[in-house]
Order: C-alpha cells, then sequence, then structure tokens
C-alpha cells in the first residue's frame, strides 16, 4: 500500500477557553493518498477552513497529529514548518492572495525563490507552469489586470510549482462564476491525475463531485464519507471476492 | 446553470504513482533561501513602496527634515568657535609687555623671546580716547601675514598701511567715527589717510585702526606671539623685566565636544521620527497584514516577513537621508553669513564637517530600519491564520512597559540633575532616557484616556476606543509629539537662562548707559554742571532716543558729599564732584568699586524688586551678596541697613541704590550722572553711530553692547518649529488612525451618522493626542529642567507668559480645530471595502 501524503489522526482543535470555548475540530481522521482528491464539505462554521490550515501547517492542533508525506508536524520548529510549505504543500485560497506588487511569473516563482532557487531558473519554471495552464501570455501582467479566473488559475500555479505532492484547495472558486468554476476545477483535478493529493474544502455539491471522495463535517466532527460511484463493470474485476 | 459532470475515470483506470518525478529539477538553498530569497523580498518591498509612496510622504518629510536640521544646525554649531583665537590668533603663548617703560627694556624682552622661540610676531597696541566714546579705540601697529597672527588680521578692501601717513581701520571702526577710503584718521594727533578697511577674521566685532609698525610710536603695550614647545615655561630662564601678563591657550577640545553635542541632538531628533516612523511602519503592516500572511503561508519564514518590513524602513530612511543632507546643504549657505554676523567671526561656506554629516545620514537609515523593525517583529510573529484574516492582535498588557518607563525616568533624572548644565555627556545621557521614559509611558497614558472616556458621548468615546486599541501606534505618535514639544520647551527655558545671563558683564542688546563722566574718567566723578547744562544734556540724550525704537529713558542720579572738596578729572582734568561708592571685599584689603544710584522705582523694577518689598528702614538696596562698605572720604566703613535683591545680571546698569532716607541721614546731595536709555528692539550698529555721534557733540560718553538678539530669536524659532513638527506628527497619526477606521466610518455612515459626528471622532482623536502629548512633554522637559535648574529656580519665573500659553493651550486647540475642519466628508464606498 502507497504511504498517504497526508494523515490526519485524532486531530481536534479548541479556540478560546472558560465560557468562549470553541470546538472547531474533534477527533477528526482522514488519510489522502497520492492522487486523490478529498472533498470537505460542510455548512459555514462546520471546521472545513479550520481542517485545511491544520493540514497546511498554519496551525497548530491542540490534539492530535498531522504527517504529511509520512512527517509528523508536531514540534516542528516555525522555520521548518515554513520550509514544509515551500516544498511540499501548496495552499489555494478563495479569494487568491497573490501579491499585488509582483508579476503573475514573480508570484508563481515566489516559493522557489524563498527557497533559494535563483530568480532566473525560479522564472524558467514558473513559466512552464504557465504554459501547462495557458497562461503563457500573462506572465509580464500584474494581479490586477487579471481576471478573477486567470488570478486563481496563477494561485493555482503557484501551488503547484515545485512538483508539490499536496495541495489544499478552500473554496477555490467561491468567488468565481460557474464556468470559470469548472476551468479551476479541471486544472485541481489535472493535478491530481498527475500524482498530487488533493484536499478540497466546499459547501457547493457540484464541485465536490469532482472529488474521488468526500467527507462531510459538521460542528468540527466527520459525520458521513462518500466515495466515488462504482461502475458496472466493477463486479467483473479479478480483486473482487466472490 | 447545470455544470456539466466531470469526467469520471474508467473502472480499470491504472493506480495513481507514488510520486511524480519532478519535471523542472532546480537546486535549493539550505537554509531559509539564501540570497535568492532577502532579493525576491527586498524586491516585493521596493514594488510595495513604489505603490504606496503616498502612505511614507510625511515618514520620509519628517525624516529629511530632522536630517536637513541635524546637517545644517550641525554644520552652523561646528563653525560657531571662531576660526583661531580672537586674541592669541595660532600661537601657543602671548607675553603682554609693557611699552610705557625704557624702550631699551622692550627692546631686551623681545629680543630675549625671539632667540628663544625663533619666530615670534609682535603687536603694538595703543588705547586713544575718541569724543562720545566711554571705550578707548586701539590703535594697533601689525604687520599682514604674521606666522601666529595671520587669522586675526586681514585685507577686506584697498591696501595695508605703510609708513608713518597711512593707516586702515575696520568697518565698524568707520562706521562709527564715520570714516571712509582716502579719509583721515588723527586720533594719535597724527593725521593718516585711510588707505584700507581691515577685519579681524577671528573677531568681526574687534575694531580697530591698524598703522605701520615702522610708522607707530612707542605703542602702550606689546603683545609678543609665540609657540612651540616650551612656550610659557621656565620664565625665569628669560629674564623679561616688562612683562605684564602671559596669555595661554588650553588643550582645544572644543570641536570634539561640539560634534559630540551634535551627534547627541540629531540622535535625540531622529529618534522623534523614529517614533513617528514607527506608527506609519506600523499602518503599513497592517494595511499589508494579509498579504505578509500569504507570505509566510507559500512558506515565508519569519525572517522573510521581518525583510519585508525593514527594506522598507531601510528604502524610506535611504530617501529621507539623501534629500535632507542636500537640502541641509543648500540652507547652510545662506546661513553661514547669518552666522557670521551673529558669532562676529568669518565663516568658511565650505568649512562642512563632512563626517558628521555622514554620520547623521548613516543614523537616519539606521533609525528608519529600526522603527520598521518593531512593527516587523509583531507581524511575524502574529498566527499565519489571523494574518490571512487581516485581524490585528489584541493589546498587550501595558505593565511592563509602565515599569520601564519609571525606571528611565528615573534614571533620566539622575542623570539630568548629576549632570547640572556643565556636564554634556550626563545631559545628553538624561534626555535619550526621559526620552524613552516617555515612550514607554505612553501606551499606558492612552489606554487610561481610553478607560477615561468610557461616559463620553459616541463619537468620543469611539475615537478613545480606537487610540486604546491602536496602543502601540498611538503609542509611538504620542512619544513623537511628546519629544516635539519638550524640545522647544527646553530650548525655551535654556534660552531664557541665556539672555539673562550675561557673557562678558555690561548690558543687553537694547540697553544703552549714557554718562556725563568724561571719557576716561571713572563714572563716579562727574563734571559740574549748572541746571540750564543739565538740561542741554538731558535734551541731548532725547535727540539719541529719538532714533530707537519706542525708547524708554532713566535718569541715573548719584549723590556726593557736599562737604568733600571738588577734585579734578584723572583724564579730562576739569573740576568735577566724586560721587558716593561703595566697596565690595575682593581678597585682602583689596576692595571692587560698587556704583551707587538713587533709588526710583523704575530703577527697583530693574533690579528685580518691588517697594513694597523692601523694608522702611532700609538704606541701601543692592543685588551684590557680601558686605559692601563705604570707602570714600570716610575711611573703610560698614555700609548702612542693606537688603539684598535679584539684580538685573548685567554690571553697568545700576545694581546698587540709596534710598531717599539714606541720602538725607548721610546729608548728601544729588547730582545727574547719566542716562539709561532702553529700545524695544536690538541696538544695530548704525543707531549706535548716530547715537555716539550726538553724544560726541553734547560732551556725553555711551556704552553699549551687541548680539543678544539671536537668543530671542533662536527661542522664538524653536518654540514655533517644535509646534510646527507636533502639530505636523498630530496630523499624520491623526490620519493614519482615522483610515484604519474607515470601515467604522463606512458602518456609521450607513446607520445615519451625520457630519458632526464623523467630525468629532476626528476632532476629539486630535485632541487626545494633542492633550496627552502636551502633558507628557511639558511635564517631562519640565521634572528634568527642575533637576537642571534645581540651583536657579528664578530662570522659570523670567519665561514670558506667550510660551506656556502657547504650548498648553493653543496645540490643544489647534488639533480640535484642525480635526473638525478637515473631517466630515461621507466616505466615497459605503456598501465595500476597497480591493488591492
Amino acid at each position: 500500500m502507497t504511504a498517504a501524503v497526508l494523515e490526519l489522526r485524532g486531530v481536534t482543535k479548541v479556540y478560546g477557553a472558560g465560557a468562549t470555548e470553541v470546538h472547531a475540530l474533534t477527533a477528526v481522521d482522514l488519510t489522502v493518498q497520492a492522487g486523490e482528491m478529498v472533498a470537505v464539505m460542510g455548512p459555514s462554521g462546520s471546521g472545513k477552513s479550520t481542517l485545511l490550515t491544520i493540514a497546511g501547517s498554519l496551525e497548530a492542533p491542540t490534539s492530535g497529529e498531522v504527517l504529511v508525506e509520512g512527517t509528523s508536524l508536531a514540534g516542528m520548529s516555525a522555520g521548518d514548518r515554513a520550509r514544509m510549505r515551500r516544498r511540499h504543500v501548496g495552499y489555494v485560497f478563495q479569494d487568491y492572495n497573490l501579491l499585488p506588487g509582483l508579476t503573475v511569473t514573480e508570484n508563481i516563482a515566489l516559493p522557489l525563490e524563498l527557497d533559494g532557487v535563483r530568480a532566473r531558473k525560479a522564472a524558467e519554471v514558473a513559466r512552464h507552469t504557465l504554459d501547462d495552464l495557458g497562461l503563457a501570455d500573462h506572465g509580464r501582467r500584474f494581479p490586477d489586470e487579471l481576471s478573477g479566473g486567470q488570478r486563481q488559475r496563477v494561485a493555482i500555479a503557484r501551488a503547484l510549482v515545485g512538483d508539490r505532492r499536496l495541495l489544499l484547495a478552500d473554496e477555490p472558486s467561491g468567488a468565481l462564476d460557474t464556468q470559470t468554476g469548472e476551468v479551476v476545477m479541471r486544472l485541481l483535478r489535472k493535478a491530481c491525475n498527475a500524482g498530487a493529493a488533493t484536499v478540497l474544502a466546499t459547501h457547493d455539491a457540484q464541485l465536490a463531485a469532482w472529488a474521488d471522495r468526500v467527507v462531510f463535517v459538521r460542528d468540527g466532527v466527520t459525520v458521513d464519507q462518500a466515495g466515488p460511484a462504482a461502475g458496472p463493470e466493477s463486479l467483473l474485476t479479478a480483486d473482487t471476492p466472490r | 446553470m447545470n455544470v456539466p459532470a466531470p469526467p469520471r475515470p474508467p473502472a480499470s483506470a491504472p493506480a495513481p504513482v507514488p510520486g511524480p518525478e519532478p519535471r523542472h529539477p532546480v537546486r535549493r538553498s539550505p537554509a531559509e533561501g539564501g540570497v535568492p530569497a532577502r532579493r525576491a523580498m527586498t524586491r516585493w518591498a521596493w514594488r510595495m513602496l513604489r505603490r504606496e509612496w503616498r502612505s511614507q510622504v510625511l515618514v520620509t518629510l519628517l525624516l529629511m527634515l530632522a536630517v536637513g536640521v541635524a546637517v545644517c544646525g550641525g554644520t552652523a554649531l561646528g563653525n560657531i568657535p571662531p576660526p583661531a583665537d580672537p586674541t592669541l590668533g595660532s600661537a601657543d603663548v602671548v607675553y603682554v609687555l609693557n611699552g610705557r617703560d625704557e624702550a631699551r627694556a622692550l627692546a631686551a624682552d623681545i629680543a630675549a623671546l625671539r632667540a628663544r622661540f625663533g619666530v615670534i610676531d609682535v603687536v603694538g597696541h595703543s588705547p586713544l580716547t575718541a569724543a562720545g566714546l566711554a571705550s578707548p579705540i586701539d590703535y594697533r601697529a601689525q604687520s599682514p601675514g604674521g606666522t601666529y597672527t595671520d587669522q586675526i588680521l586681514a585685507l577686506t578692501h584697498g591696501r595695508y598701511p605703510s609708513g608713518t601717513g597711512e593707516a586702515a581701520v575696520t568697518a565698524g571702526m568707520a562706521e562709527l567715527l564715520d570714516l571712509r577710503l582716502g579719509g583721515t584718521v588723527a586720533l594719535d594727533g597724527h593725521p593718516r589717510t585711510i588707505v584700507g578697511i581691515v577685519t579681524n577674521p577671528s573677531d568681526l566685532k574687534d575694531d580697530f585702526v591698524l598703522v605701520d609698525p615702522a610708522g607707530s610710536s612707542s605703542p602702550h603695550t606689546v603683545s609678543v606671539f609665540v609657540g612651540g614647545r616650551g612656550a610659557g615655561e621656565n620664565n625665569e630662564e628669560l629674564h623679561l623685566t616688562t612683562v605684564t601678563q602671559q596669555l595661554g591657550q588650553g588643550p582645544d577640545n572644543q570641536r570634539l565636544v561640539i560634534d559630540t553635542l551634535v551627534l547627541a541632538a540629531a540622535t535625540i531628533l531622529l529618534l522623534l521620527v523614529a517614533f513617528v516612523a514607527a506608527a506609519g511602519f506600523g499602518a503599513l503592516a497592517h494595511r499589508r497584514l494579509r498579504q505578509l500572511g500569504m507570505l509566510a503561508a507559500v512558506g515565508a519564514s519569519a525572517r522573510h516577513v521581518r525583510l519585508v518590513m525593514i527594506t522598507a524602513g531601510l528604502l524610506v530612511g535611504l530617501v529621507g537621508a539623501i534629500a535632507g543632507t542636500a537640502a541641509g546643504l543648500a540652507c547652510w549657505l545662506p546661513a553661514a553669513g547669518w552666522l557670521q554676523s551673529a558669532t562676529g567671526h568669518r565663516v568658511d561656506q565650505s568649512a562642512i564637517p563632512w563626517f558628521l554629516v555622514g554620520a547623521v545620514a548613516v543614523l537616519a537609515v539606521a533609525m528608519a530600519a529600526a522603527a520598521a523593525w518593531w512593527p516587523a517583529r509583531a507581524v511575524s510573529r502574529l498566527p499565519v491564520t489571523l494574518a490571512l484574516a487581516d485581524r490585528p492582535p489584541a493589546p498587550r498588557s501595558t505593565r511592563r512597559p509602565a515599569g520601564l518607563a519609571a525606571v528611565f525616568f528615573v534614571v533620566g533624572l539622575g542623570c539630568l540633575a548629576a549632570g547640572g548644565k556643565d556636564t554634556p555627556a550626563l545631559i545628553v545621557a538624561g534626555t535619550l532616557a526621559t526620552a524613552l521614559a516617555i515612550l514607554f509611558a505612553a501606551p499606558l497614558a492612552v489606554r487610561l484616556l481610553g478607560w477615561a472616556g468610557a461616559r463620553a458621548p459616541v463619537a468620543v468615546r469611539l475615537a478613545l476606543r480606537d487610540l486604546a486599541r491602536h496602543q502601540a501606534r498611538a503609542g509611538a505618535a504620542l512619544a513623537a509629539i511628546s519629544l516635539a514639544l519638550g524640545i522647544p520647551v527646553a530650548i525655551v527655558v535654556l534660552a531664557t537662562d541665556i539672555q539673562a545671563t550675561p557673557a562678558s558683564g555690561n548690558l543687553s542688546d537694547h540697553q544703552l548707559v549714557v554718562r556725563v563722566a568724561r571719557a576716561g574718567d571713572p563714572p563716579s566723578l562727574i563734571p559740574i554742571h549748572t541746571d540750564a547744562q543739565v538740561s542741554e544734556l538731558t535734551a541731548a540724550v532725547g535727540r539719541m532716543a529719538a532714533g530707537l525704537p519706542s525708547p524708554t529713558v532713566l535718569p541715573l542720579d548719584m549723590a556726593y558729599d557736599p562737604a568733600a572738596p571738588t577734585e579734578n578729572g584723572v583724564a579730562s582734568g576739569e573740576p568735577v564732584r566724586h560721587a558716593l561708592e561703595f566697596g565690595l571685599p575682593h581678597g585682602a584689603n583689596t576692595y571692587q568699586t560698587v556704583l551707587a544710584y538713587l533709588s526710583t522705582p523704575e530703577l527697583l523694577r530693574l533690579l528685580g524688586a518691588s517697594p513694597a518689598g523692601i523694608p522702611a528702614t532700609t538704606e541701601v538696596i543692592t543685588s551684590h551678596s557680601g558686605d559692601l562698605v563705604l570707602v570714600e572720604g570716610r575711611g573703610i566703613e560698614k555700609a548702612p541697613a542693606t537688603t539684598v535683591v535679584r539684580g538685573s545680571g548685567y554690571t553697568s546698569t545700576p545694581d546698587t541704590l540709596l534710598t531717599s532716607g539714606a541720602v538725607r541721614r548721610l546729608g548728601l546731595v544729588p547730582i545727574r550722572a547719566g542716562w539709561l536709555v532702553e529700545s524695544a528692539r536690538p541696538v544695530t550698529a548704525s543707531q549706535l553711530a548716530a547715537v555716539r555721534r550726538v553724544a560726541a557733540g553734547a560732551g556725553l560718553t555711551i556704552e553699549a553692547r551687541h548680539g543678544q538678539g539671536t537668543v530671542r530669536t533662536v527661542r522664538a524659532s524653536a518654540a514655533a518649529g517644535g509646534l510646527v513638527v507636533a502639530l505636523a506628527v498630530l496630523a499624520m497619526v491623526v490620519g493614519l488612525i482615522r483610515g484604519e477606521g474607515a470601515a467604522d466610518l463606512r458602518t456609521l455612515t450607513a446607520t445615519g451618522a451625520t457630519a458632526g459626528i464623523r467630525r468629532t471622532l476626528t476632532a476629539a482623536t486630535a485632541a487626545s493626542l494633542a492633550v496627552l502629548g502636551v502633558l507628557l512633554g511639558t511635564v517631562g522637559a519640565g521634572l528634568g529642567l527642575l533637576a537642571v535648574y534645581r540651583q536657579d529656580l528664578a530662570v522659570f519665573g523670567r519665561i514670558p507668559a506667550v510660551y506656556p500659553l502657547l504650548f498648553l493651550l493653543g496645540v490643544p486647540l489647534a488639533a480640535v480645530v484642525g480635526g473638525w475642519l478637515v473631517a466630515g466628508k461621507e466616505p466615497a464606498r459605503i456598501a465595500r471595502r476597497q480591493a488591492d
């Protein structure tokens, strides 16, 4: 069995204390394999975004363990966590979060440059990524010159650059129209098919339909999971027990 | 609209590979990205600054102003000492020889000095009286280009005199005696043609008539300038018989002291700007919170995040330093001319202390970077999720900063008390410690204000709560405002002290003393005049005063014993009355002469006393402490009942008065001795020359003083400058804080708040900071000055009332009015936030 890219074991997250205590997550277990897309669904305030921030080492869990590519995040220093985000984890935000002062190419190359790759080489890699995403003509533009869909594609490119294995997307098409949202989801799916593990937080069932598996979260607790519907040929596969 | 179902992978799709091979292999640095990462952060910081340069304009301008003031002011201070000692030139020792004794002895002494020291310069001095002037004119026999005297004689027009029939005069002498090139001067009885205008570059107020040493008669004194090892030592071996005085120079550490003081003053000034810059960079960090959070999310370390902000600080500092240095040097060019007239010696425009200028520029860049470091540190420590959510951290406890404030305050006051007015190092340390105390006390002051406004109307309450919410930024700004007000408070007190303290002890720059005594006679030898003659003299004084702005003329009467015989004037030889004088013991059997005038209410006021405060039994009112004795004509006897008062501090204004009771009891008779003329403004050289002409015509002599007007100008300029800087800082901080509260403003407007509420919000913010700044600044500076002046608290009573009023009332009032007028406009966008 292949090692999971992401594992959450009994992860709990509590904010505040006493009367103001909020249980954002309670004993959540989640495993995501390479090439798998998992959608985390739930209403607002259910803990979807918290799950992603903990998975992406942006926050530490109150209890439980998080492993990325077999490495536990517990006890990691802030510098180690930053290095892990540069090299292994790609984050896609709902509101793109591109730096307005950098060009498209520079935004994509940013994680590489932060990791010590020389600017010219980083830009070259970024341009290849732009080519893959069909944004080759926009490399010299600034984010405020792009449409919402283009910005999100650039954000995905930044998350993918450097061949990261774990992609975390928090409502990636929440600010986009339906047609553009589909384009974004195709890109994420393509990345998954190329071998990345993807966790997608969404409240939209149509977006969740792109995933291989859907995890339902309510009030910080995993309440249900659903896998992809099997096709009619599955009954005739050799591995199926009779 | 239906989203088409995504394509499902076929059932027999192969299992995904464990991990793809990297398509674009790259070489990464092992640590935190090294140079490429720093370059990326620097690039983004530069781009950010270019996009948002408007938000940093005020900080940059303030930095530029501070650097400009430090460069121009430092260069001016460095040029205050004259190029050489005005009396000694560049000599190590000057021997003053008596020229009136035997010429042979004088020549022998000069030869001995030449043999001992090799190269010497010889200058002869002959004091000669001129009509209308109390002080004699110096006829100076000096050769130009002397080894040691080169820097105390220079030619400005014409040529140097040669032979017995020529002379050169200084410009001041020419104006005073109505002389010009080609004219004639004959104060020594020998007519000489004026062939040149000369000056003493080290003392432009040194007025003299220059004659050729070869063409002059025996001088009264001869100054011999010598230098080199052994100058001033082993004088017994020289066997000098005519030496009356030996002048020498101590080690010259004046420039080092000045450079140290300038750097310290620049540090304090830049500290002020750093406080303001910290507020500005804090606002910048807050505006960029989400972007900095995103940087962290993609893998930037805390050091990378800090580097972004510190780079912005460095860039702002660099721009401010370069522009400020250029502005300071540009201001120095015209300032050099003003300084020349203020200091009274030649000032070279190219004499710029480049090391000091460089140090100030480096300090400015460092301070700006330091100001950016604090908010950078705060942001880098913020949890990434909070930064991404654009939520600033909650205000932290103010207990530790308050404790530090108390410690720094105690240290600061201790240093100032120990240093007094004499120890620059302790004064600087005390000032810096007090400034830091204000910085640490400021957040607590802001929070206390927030609590105090709990029951205020909603707009005021909101303004005070916003200040408390942004207490770090408001605290830094409050410290800047306090410092901006505290510095001019200190300068006002210092200038008041200097103004009341005579430098060389005669008069203030707006006073003249007109004496009846003849030139060359002591002031107590009064020529005998009829009443009609006294009336004529009084009319002449009136004509003198008419040329001065808003003059006041106070008659000065002395008293004489009618039983004492008349005497003959020492210089004039005419019959005179010897007015009563006192003696002040000055060593064994030695007395310093103290002139006594008849008391009048105006002269009492001059001494800082009122008639009601003088006991009825007092016969002598004096500012001298010590036992006055009567000497003249009566032997030595203790003075009658005496009351000691403050005095004006000037030695040529009346400082000892006789009451009418004393005059009656001692059987004295009043006699007009002179007049004290006071002008509303400093007496100029041309006014003085006109007064001298009238005095000469009437047989009177005048005494005057120049040069103190600059103190009043400095005091007023410092107060104005401090107020402008404080109000500018206030305006910037209020703009920053209200800008951060733009969302609140939108909510208020959408809820129905009127322009009055919006105006009240801004006015309350401005007024709160202004009041706190005034309190902290004046209290901090005041306590520090109390420590310095604890032995001379009277200086605080001499501060013109306009300054406390301006600081305590004017600043808050200006803040309220400004805040009210500037605010009120409805926000452009109510429904939406401005996108990045």
